[in-house]
């Protein structure tokens, strides 16, 4: 049970993990869209750079990176497969209608290395951002959409509360499963329906703790006079640094490389 | 003898850079029809200590025995073992959640294989044991006071008919009347059933008054275990622990100071006021 940990924070003091969040949130949305526009295997070695500096300046164990790839292993292999098998050219190899093609491997190779940069680069940002800042860097990206009436500011509230509450939920739940284990609830044993069955015992008691805590703290918030998003200041506000400054130059000039690669080579 | 630990610890998460010993080398044996307090500053192993008496924990270290046999043992059945030994945890109103009370009350029973009319039957016994009145039956368990919730939590776990009751401050956050009653039934059933009870408690009043025997928990390890008169007369070490003693044992041993000649081994109120009363009766 407790080793479910809410996202993958890393503590570690690095470069990465003092960069604006904001700065790392943008940045993976830019070496995304990067990986989308190399499309040469000399602007796939450029994108690995880019990554592998990343990750250098990250402090963070290389074993991490590697272990967010593990959920998407199953999706990678398929979508490689089934490009080898499904994409039409010059067949090396066929058997009724599957045929590989060298295009096929060539489309299912850089398929799989974009994937892979693509998971591993969000791990970077993940792995030395907290979900705090993560929520604060999104509050203050989103902001301008307020001139359209986009809550974001409670949205924002929202996902802290809801990112706040999953530590305590899942404390929760494990008492509650030591509980109802100690009146001779079985949790483990019997089939499905068995099994679904013997979640309610766990299930109401965690729903009604859930509401509780939910009422507990509007009225806390509401004691406290908090009325939403309109000129609140926060306590810690993101400032740019001159390191910032710094990231985004560099992260303008991977793209700008990036594009003319694609249109020159 | 019913129950023993010998030379148990329990460390959570071992091997990992996180564990931490919650309770070390603790040995002592339970006999039936005792009525022991556990009590201990915040974090010194006591939960733990009730969760391996359960065996909800299994220690990482030593042997746990019941009725003679090794818990550890080929073949032996925890899960019966956990139904006879009643744990009621911490705010056990949290673990409600059948659609009326009998039904809730009933849950133990039905897990330990009763018929369904059986359990019902214990559900309603263990109610009314707990003083909870029959118009209550059919209501939804939250629908009731937090007093109420928590005698019928408590029924839930007493008609499940166990040997050992062990009620994690079972006290908290009810009001005086609440509490008295809670614990007076807890000691009724000490001496009519011979159910041996653990009271896990912060209040040295509580536990001066229901008591027999005290365990003292300090940093995991089992630092007294005596009768609740013994170990209140070691003032010096319960507050070196940051525990104290009882207000009356308290109130007495100041008076001693100041030249009052009775009361060494005073520890509730009612004999603080005998004592006082025979020495001025006396004067």
């Amino acid at each position: 049970m407790r080793e479910i940990t809410l996202g993958q924070y890393y503590p570690a003091d690095s470069l990465l993990h003092r960069l604006d969040p904001r700065v790392k949130f943008i940045g993976t949305i830019l070496y995304i869209v990067s990986l989308f526009i190399a499309n040469t295997w000399y602007s796939y070695i450029l994108c690995a750079v880019f990554l592998a500096a990343c990750i250098a300046l990250s402090k963070v164990p290389v074993r991490f990176m590697v272990r967010g790839l593990r959920s998407i292993l199953f999706l990678l292999l398929f979508m490689m497969a089934i490009n080898i098998l499904f994409t039409p050219g010059e067949y090396l190899f066929s058997w009724k209608f599957l045929h590989v093609s060298k295009e096929g491997i060539a489309v299912a190779l850089k398929m799989g290395v974009r994937l892979t940069f693509l998971v591993m680069g969000s791990s970077v940002m993940t792995l030395t951002t907290t979900p705090k800042q993560l929520t604060d860097a999104m509050e203050r990206i989103f902001m301008p959409l307020r001139i359209f009436h986009v809550p974001v500011h409670e949205i924002a509230m929202m996902m802290s509360i809801a990112l706040r509450f999953i530590p305590i939920l899942m404390e929760e739940t494990d008492k509650i499963m030591k509980a109802q284990t100690a009146r001779g609830a079985d949790f483990e044993s019997g089939g499905l329906i068995r099994r679904v069955k013997s979640m309610v015992p766990l299930l109401v008691p965690l729903f009604v703790s859930a509401f509780r805590r939910a009422g507990d703290l509007a009225l806390a918030m509401e004691a406290r006079c908090y009325h939403g998003g309109d000129d609140r200041t926060q306590m810690k506000p993101l400032l740019y640094g001159k390191r910032d400054y710094i990231a985004y130059a560099l992260l303008i000039l991977y793209l700008a490389v990036l594009i003319l690669m694609r249109i020159f080579l | 003898m019913l129950m023993e630990l010998r030379d148990v610890s329990y460390t959570y998460s071992p091997d990992t850079s996180y564990a931490k010993t919650a309770v070390s080398h603790v040995s002592l044996s339970i006999e039936a029809g005792e009525f022991i307090a556990v009590i201990g500053h915040t974090g010194s192993g006591k939960s733990t200590l009730i969760q391996l008496l359960n065996a909800l924990l299994i220690p990482t270290e030593g042997q746990v025995f019941y009725h003679g046999r090794d818990i550890m043992e080929e073949g032996f059945d925890r899960r019966a073992m956990r139904t006879r030994i009643g744990l009621v945890f911490q705010y056990p109103e949290n673990q409600l959640f059948e659609e009326d009370v009998v039904k809730d009350v009933a849950f133990g029973p039905k897990n330990q294989g009763c018929t369904p009319e059986e359990a019902e039957k214990r559900a309603k016994e263990a109610l009314r044991a707990v003083g909870v009145e029959e118009k209550y039956d059919a209501q939804s368990p939250f629908e009731l006071s937090g007093g109420q919730k928590r005698r019928v939590a408590i029924a839930g776990v007493l008609a499940m008919d166990p040997e050992i009751l062990i009620l994690d401050e079972p006290t908290a956050g009810l009001d005086p009347m609440g509490r008295d009653a809670i614990l007076r039934e807890a000691k009724r059933l000490q001496k009519e059933r011979n159910i041996t009870v653990i009271l896990v408690s912060h209040s040295m009043e509580d536990v001066a008054a229901y008591a027999e025997r005290v365990l003292v928990m300090a940093d995991g390890a089992l630092l007294m275990d005596g009768t609740t008169r013994q170990v209140f007369h070691e003032r010096k070490i319960l507050e070196d622990t940051g525990l104290t003693v009882p207000e009356a044992a308290a109130l007495m041993q100041e008076l001693r100071e100041a030249g009052f000649p009775e009361g060494d081994d005073v520890i509730t109120v009612e004999e603080a006021r005998d004592e006082i009363l025979r020495v001025f009766g006396k004067l």
